[in-house]
């Protein structure tokens, strides 16, 4: 919401045409310095560029091949059409390519020469176009998170990819795709910097609507001085032990069937030779008594690679893991090819989730999850700019939970034992029961219309499974208002405990379908800007209607009495 | 005015509620603009800041009156699907034309004739009914808290946005609600399932002066 962008009105032609051949020549050199071998990054050191437009600097030279190669997967295709029409001796498709790629080659390279970026009175502006001129403008007070990704040939050039992100949206504000550590370290200081300038005067002016605890908070930010204290180092063993417990194995062999799928492995080969095989295959996983040790051999092996998977992922994206803090604002780093580090202030945490998977709650281990406004949400799970957040801190110890907590939120004091639950309305048992019977009388239905005598085991499998289910369902569900804000448990395998404070509190909601009215029961649900849902949304269903309407009053007036303190 | 069923539903509703009812469904028998416009109701009574205890008592009080939404809304609605039954009728009737010209009369024509009348009759009958019951259950508020917005017939939903947490507010009126005097009241919040909350059928009047009255609220401090 807080991006003003559009277009200048008037570029002042003379100027800019000055500027360009200043900026051609400025290019040609450092071109010529850049073909004659990586560089170390003082040579290119930010220095303003262009005299009258102060601060503005430009992008390193590498960027035109790093641009190149973020939009290769577009090329992917016609190269792929290229490479199959040149065997078979037409070369339409071919020269067709080499077109696509040329102009897309001139457009970044037109990019690059014509991109400036830089801070100036506390807004970082990000320009580029000559004739159609875009410029971008962020305030240095609504930055939430500043990203670092640097991939193995970004760390040749000695370069990163930097990602700046406000509240707004799911897309990232500003790209700048790459600069070179020094004009890193130094934007990093002066978007810093400008916004601590930025908040002394906030927190001056808005002292009285913030309780205690934050305006406390906020007068020690302005003290502390800038030194980086380590908080969490995460060593080789805990993330070996969170990839043995994690299900990641699945993932890769997930994406290898994908990949089979995608070179059509499997319609390629021929359908009597599949039919063949699992014929050959069946007879083989015939229930024989010398077969049994081979498979479980087979099992235990396939399991074995699987959890080798994990630990490979967990290695990959977290070697190296370190949580600092630099006055306010947290900053993770961490991955062993592609290193990704990012910096959240930690006054825009949303939202706080403890992840408790089983196998993870067998080892005393835990991840913490966090959401800040905006940014995270566009990617899935595993793409690197959520990493940052939905992997805040992807294992640690049950016992340094705590500790962790009072660092993303300081003055709370995370004591899960003390925490005073409400547990879902009496009738929930007997509700999902009636439920699952009711499925289970469908599903039998079903399977008895499929096959006669064996289809109504179905009914039977979804019974025992709903019994199940509703039991651990009721009794796992918990809601709980606490003196900070909101705290919600659930889940029966993965237990997630989520909690958020009662000035992120968007807006409250009390919802009843006619199953609730008839069970006297209640959803109670709050909405937060937390972009990307954590995988847990604070909605906690089958609570009691009248404690679900009491609290829904409470919280409201809560929200209302607590003012949201972003800055 | 509010109209006289109105009041006779909310009465209705407050005693079918009975003890358990939790706002006290009193219809202010004067014209929305002006009554609401006075900022009576508006000024509550002290509460208790919410707190750190888990139990707390909360002070026993009269809240905000719930208004329901402008009567015209109900005609509108109605209109609109007049508007698309006769639609609906003249479709059937150039559709089974051109039926009976190619195929000639038969009796599986004109039984699925009467069905399809039959079938946009009731589904016209239907939507001239369905606007009334949904305007008997379509409220809103404005207390210290915020705006409040309660809706739904079978699945019902009670959304409460604070004051505070106000990003802007859009006022939108289409051709016909601007000849019926309606309008409609987008709240924005930073949130993100609820990111934004409409307010469809206020009266104009009543529309504009909530919009003033939220903007007025909201603090010029920023809210992200």
């Amino acid at each position: 919401m807080s991006s003003e962008n559009g277009f200048e009105p008037e570029p002042q032609p003379a100027v800019v045409s000055s500027r360009w051949a200043q900026s051609l020549e400025a290019d040609a050199q450092s071109l010529e310095a850049e073909s004659s071998g990586p560089q170390s990054p003082e040579a290119q050191s930010p220095e303003p560029q262009t005299g009258g437009d102060d601060q503005l600097l430009r992008l390193h030279p590498s960027s035109i091949f790093f641009e190149l190669i973020s939009h290769g997967r577009q090329f992917l295709m016609p190269a792929i059409f290229a490479f199959l029409g040149a065997a078979q001796g037409s070369w339409f498709w071919g020269v067709l390519a080499l077109v696509s790629f040329g102009f897309s080659l001139l457009g970044t390279i037109f990019k690059y020469f014509t991109l400036r970026y830089g801070i100036r009175d506390g807004e970082l502006i990000v320009r580029h176009g000559l004739i159609f001129r875009q410029e971008r403008t962020v305030p240095t007070r609504r930055i939430q998170n500043m990203d670092l990704t640097q991939n193995v040939l970004h760390r040749v050039f000695g370069v990163a990819e930097v990602k700046i992100e406000t509240a707004s949206g799911q897309e990232a504000e500003a790209v700048l795709r790459v600069l070179t550590k020094t004009q890193i370290e130094s934007l990093r200081k002066q978007i810093f910097s400008a916004r601590r300038s930025g908040q002394a005067v906030v927190a001056t002016v808005s002292g009285a609507g913030d309780g205690p605890e934050i305006r406390a908070n906020g007068t020690d930010a302005l003290l502390e001085e800038e030194e980086t204290v380590l908080i969490l180092k995460i060593p080789v063993t805990w993330l070996a032990a969170a990839g043995l417990s994690s299900n990641r194995g699945w993932l890769l062999v997930g994406i290898v069937i994908g990949l089979l799928f995608q070179f059509d492995f499997f319609e390629n080969s021929n359908p009597r030779a599949v039919g063949r095989f699992f014929s050959q295959l069946i007879p083989n996983l015939r229930f024989e008594l010398a077969e049994i040790p081979r498979l479980l051999l087979y099992a235990a092996g396939f399991l074995a690679v699987l959890k080798m998977l994990g630990i490979a992922w967990f290695l990959m994206r977290f070697y190296g893991y370190r949580l600092e803090r630099a006055g306010e604002d947290l900053r993770v780093t961490g991955g062993m090819f592609t290193s990704h580090s990012a910096t959240v202030p930690r006054k825009r945490i949303q939202f706080i989730s403890i992840y408790r998977p089983l196998t993870m709650r067998w080892m005393g281990l835990a991840t913490i999850r966090i959401e800040t406004a905006g940014g995270a949400g566009a990617g899935d799970e595993e793409s690197q700019a959520t990493v940052a957040r939905r992997w805040f801190i992807p294992v640690v110890p049950v016992a340094q939970v705590p500790r962790l907590i009072a660092e993303l939120r300081p003055g709370l004091v995370w004591d899960e034992s003390a925490v005073q639950w409400k547990g879902t309305a009496n009738g929930t048992h007997a509700r999902l029961l009636r439920m699952g019977i009711v499925l289970s009388v469908l599903a039998t239905a079903i399977g008895l219309a499929i096959t006669r005598p064996w289809g109504g085991l179905a009914g039977v499998v979804v019974l025992a499974f709903s019994v199940c289910l509703a039991n651990r369902t009721s009794r796992s569900m918990k809601y709980s208002r606490t003196s900070f804000g909101v705290a919600y448990r659930s889940g029966i395998l993965v237990r997630r405990l989520s909690f958020t404070f009662f000035e992120r509190l968007q807006s409250v909601q009390f919802q009843q379908s006619p199953f609730d009215r008839r069970w006297k029961m209640a959803t109670l649900s709050v909405d937060t800007a937390a972009a990307g849902p954590a995988g847990h949304v604070i909605s906690v269903p089958y609570l009691e209607e009248n404690f679900a309407r009491d609290e829904f009053r409470l919280l409201k007036r809560a929200a209302a009495n607590h003012r949201p303190t972003w800055t | 005015m509010l109209p006289e069923h109105c009041e006779t539903i909310l009465l209705m509703k407050q005693e079918a509620e009975g003890e358990r009812t939790v706002e006290p469904l009193l219809a202010a028998a004067e014209p929305v603009g002006t009554q609401v416009a006075d900022g009576d109701h508006v000024s509550g009574g002290e509460f208790l800041v919410v707190a750190a205890e888990a139990n707390i008592t909360e002070p026993v009080q009269a809240e905000a009156a719930w208004y329901p939404l402008d009567e015209r809304h109900v005609h509108l609605e109605r209109l609109l699907s007049v508007i698309f039954g006769i639609f609906v009728l003249a479709g059937l009737l150039v559709g089974f034309g051109i039926w009976f010209f190619v195929s000639g009369p038969s009796l599986i024509l004109y039984s699925t004739f009467v069905g399809a009348l039959a079938l946009d009759g009731f589904l016209t009958w239907f939507s001239l009914y369905w606007p009334r019951v949904e305007h008997r259950h379509t409220f809103w508020r404005l207390d210290e808290t915020g705006l409040e917005i309660r809706r739904g017939v079978f699945w019902q939903h009670q959304i409460s946005v604070p004051l505070s947490r106000l990003q802007h507010a859009d006022i939108g009126q289409g051709p016909l609600q601007r000849r019926f005097g309606l309008g409609k009241l987008t709240v924005h919040t930073a949130g993100t399932a609820n990111a934004s909350v409409e307010l469809n059928g206020l009266a104009i009047e009543s529309a504009t002066w909530l919009r003033d009255m939220l903007i007025r609220h909201k603090e010029s401090q920023d809210v992200v």
